[in-house]
């Protein structure tokens, strides 16, 4: 053996230390990268934080952000910069319809009047009316939704926005609108008419936990789904 | 009959009239994989017509090709995405990776059937690809175990990743069946995994004067095994990587949110794995007494490369992006990692075999014409299936439905 080298690799025991060190090293290791636990727990608080929040707008199941107007009709209203604002279809109506196969929403320039049909989704291959929340022209139309008309459902408060409408008359128009508590409990209110027509017996039993699921108007009327839409939105 | 006809309308042309989808398929990447397959796929009929020779450099001295260097050593540990992500989620309970499951079944799957084409166009006579199992079994040649399991594992992931079809389809019955056996399906295909790719290294325990002595071991096949654990880790990163950048509308937006927190996740376990597979690597060394060797050209230097530059790096790559919260990192450090799996895979399979042997040719430019060929399909048909089923979304009529 000319070195300590030599004596160190010649041996068989070399690879025993290798072994040791490595459950060594391994320690040390673990301890390092769980450092980055700090990282992993701050994230879950937001997570916890995000889903706190969530509940927090869950009503009956069905979200309704604070931050919103809401129409009798199941349609909603964000005031965006100066008197324009953003309407959709609200969490309720997307999960009463289903899957939305389409929209039929105005173009640029064209009116809408509060309380009257302006926009119309299609669910089963059949349109559906909507009434518009506000007075106003329409000013922007979402492009995104005719190509994939399913983020009304993924995100009905977010992406599935439908139209943005100029609106002078907001203020006169939000006399006609829900928001905050009164939202609430407008939404409870039509949430109990729901759960009476699942199960008149059950009352209000079901729907009680989580989301609402989806489809409803199909799960709970089968063929007469239609008309079961046309009652909660108000249409005629 | 008319149901059919819409069903076929949105679910394959995505709602839009024919014409216009097929209009739409004009795109620059597009183009780019027709000419591959327009100059490709006529290759692939010539190694037929005229034998493996006529596409590829192969001998007695060379007797893997890409082919099979590069579709069934390295197809196989980066497909390995599909038992380590059942594992998580079925076996550990960790349920927070959940959206990531089906992407990886589906990338498992495909990353072996596709192992499976190589294989055919290597072997040149698909139609005795069943022979191992109905006529001429061979227990006596490692293979035999490699294509047992090969067949029952891609059966084991369509199992896996049936509930998916179902719900495409339609069919709330054969979808509950399909996931009542799912925790039956994982633990069985952990099982084959195990062996395996486990069993493609030990192919090479046949030839320990073929191998260089660097990476011939008596403990190759627990190093594939190792291997394939962090391979499969960092292909679930560079799969959701690259869907979530160019597919971002086939993924629900809830999953943008949380990607980059499961990133992290799969980087640490990913280093852990890694660390280990490090040491191991040096204890190979040890045992077989090799430290000589290590600072030999080229081969000791391609060594050293690989367990410091594609092992080690990319370790710790992802220990300091998961300190940092860095996902970008991590991202990095999986293209690295999984771009050291392919070198340590064509090192064993074709550089470093026969490695004393003069004049050997490697990469044949219609043999890598071929495999880029069979790899443009394989990805047109991962994109095909992600842009149409519910792989990285839930389908709105499932949404809330139990697991």
């Amino acid at each position: 053996m000319q070195s300590l080298f030599d004596l160190l690799t010649y041996t068989k025991g070399v690879e025993y230390i290798i072994a040791v060190s490595f459950l060594a090293v391994f320690v040390w290791f673990w301890k390092f990268a769980k450092g980055g636990e700090v990282v992993t727990v701050m994230a879950e608080r937001e997570e916890r934080v995000g889903i706190a929040r969530l509940l927090e707008n869950l009503v009956g199941g069905f979200l309704l952000p604070k931050e919103f107007y809401y129409h009798q009709g199941h349609t909603w209203v964000k005031p965006m910069e100066g008197d324009v604002v953003a309407i959709g279809l609200d969490d309720f109506s997307q999960k009463l319809v289903g899957k939305i196969e389409g929209v039929k929403i105005p173009s640029v320039g064209a009116f809408l009047k509060q309380g009257e049909k302006g926009l119309s989704v299609i669910a089963n291959s059949t349109p559906i009316d909507l009434l518009a929340p506000v007075d106003g022209e329409v000013t922007a139309v979402n492009q995104a939704i005719q190509e994939a008309p399913d983020k009304i459902n993924r995100d009905p408060y977010g992406e599935g926005w439908l139209v943005k409408v100029k609106a002078p008359r907001f203020r006169a128009n939000r006399s006609g609108l829900f928001y905050g508590e009164l939202a609430k409990m407008w939404l409870d209110e039509v949430r109990n008419r729901l759960m009476a027509r699942v199960s008149p017996a059950l009352g209000t039993v079901a729907l009680d936990a989580g989301p609402a699921v989806f489809g409803i108007a199909e799960r709970v009327a089968g063929e007469k789904w239609n008309e079961l839409v046309k009652e909660f939105l108000l249409i005629e | 009959m008319n149901v059919i006809k819409e069903w076929v309308a949105e679910n394959i042309f995505l709602g839009l009239e024919v014409r216009e989808y097929l209009r739409r398929l004009i795109t620059p990447s597009n183009i780019v994989a027709a000419s591959i397959l327009i100059i490709g796929i006529p290759l692939i009929i010539l190694r037929y017509m005229k034998g493996l020779n006529a596409v590829i450099h192969g001998s007695n001295d060379q007797p893997f090709s890409l082919f099979l260097g590069w579709g069934l050593f390295c197809g196989v540990p980066l497909a390995a995405t599909g038992y380590i992500m059942a594992s998580a989620v079925y076996l550990f309970g960790l349920k927070d990776y959940k959206p990531l499951l089906r992407p990886a079944v589906l990338t498992g799957f495909v990353g072996y059937f596709f192992a499976v084409m190589f294989l055919l166009v290597d072997l040149g006579r698909p139609w005795r690809l069943p022979y191992p199992m109905i006529r001429s079994f061979g227990p006596a040649s490692i293979l035999f175990l490699v294509a047992w399991h090969v067949a029952l594992y891609l059966t084991v992931q369509f199992l896996e990743f049936s509930p998916a079809i179902f719900e495409w389809i339609n069919t709330r019955k054969l979808r509950k069946w399909a996931e009542g056996i799912t925790i039956g399906a994982t633990i069985f295909g952990v099982i084959l995994s195990t062996l395996h790719q486990s069993a493609l290294g030990a192919l090479f325990l046949l030839a320990p004067t073929k191998l260089h002595p660097l990476w011939y071991t008596p403990y190759i096949p627990v190093f594939f095994f190792i291997s394939s654990m962090y391979a499969g880790l960092s292909m679930i990163i560079i799969e959701s990587t690259l869907v979530y950048k160019f597919l971002p509308n086939r993924v629900d937006p809830q999953n943008h949110k949380i990607i980059d927190g499961l990133t992290l996740g799969l980087g640490k376990a990913a280093s852990f794995v890694m660390i280990t597979y490090f040491f191991l690597k040096i204890i190979g060394i040890a045992h077989d007494d090799h430290w000589d060797l290590l600072l030999t050209r080229p081969y000791g230097y391609q060594f050293l490369i690989e367990i410091f530059g594609f092992v080690l790096l990319p370790c710790f790559m992802y220990v300091f992006g998961v300190r940092t919260g860095d996902a970008k990192l991590v991202r990095i450090a999986a293209f690295t990692s999984v771009a050291g799996v392919i070198l340590n895979r064509l090192t064993i399979s074709m550089f470093g075999l026969n490695w004393e042997l003069p004049h050997r040719e490697f990469f044949a430019p219609k043999e890598i014409i071929v495999v880029l060929t069979i790899i443009t399909i394989e990805v047109l048909i991962y994109r095909w299936v992600v842009n149409r089923l519910p792989v990285h979304q839930t389908h709105p009529k499932f949404a809330g439905e139990e697991e």
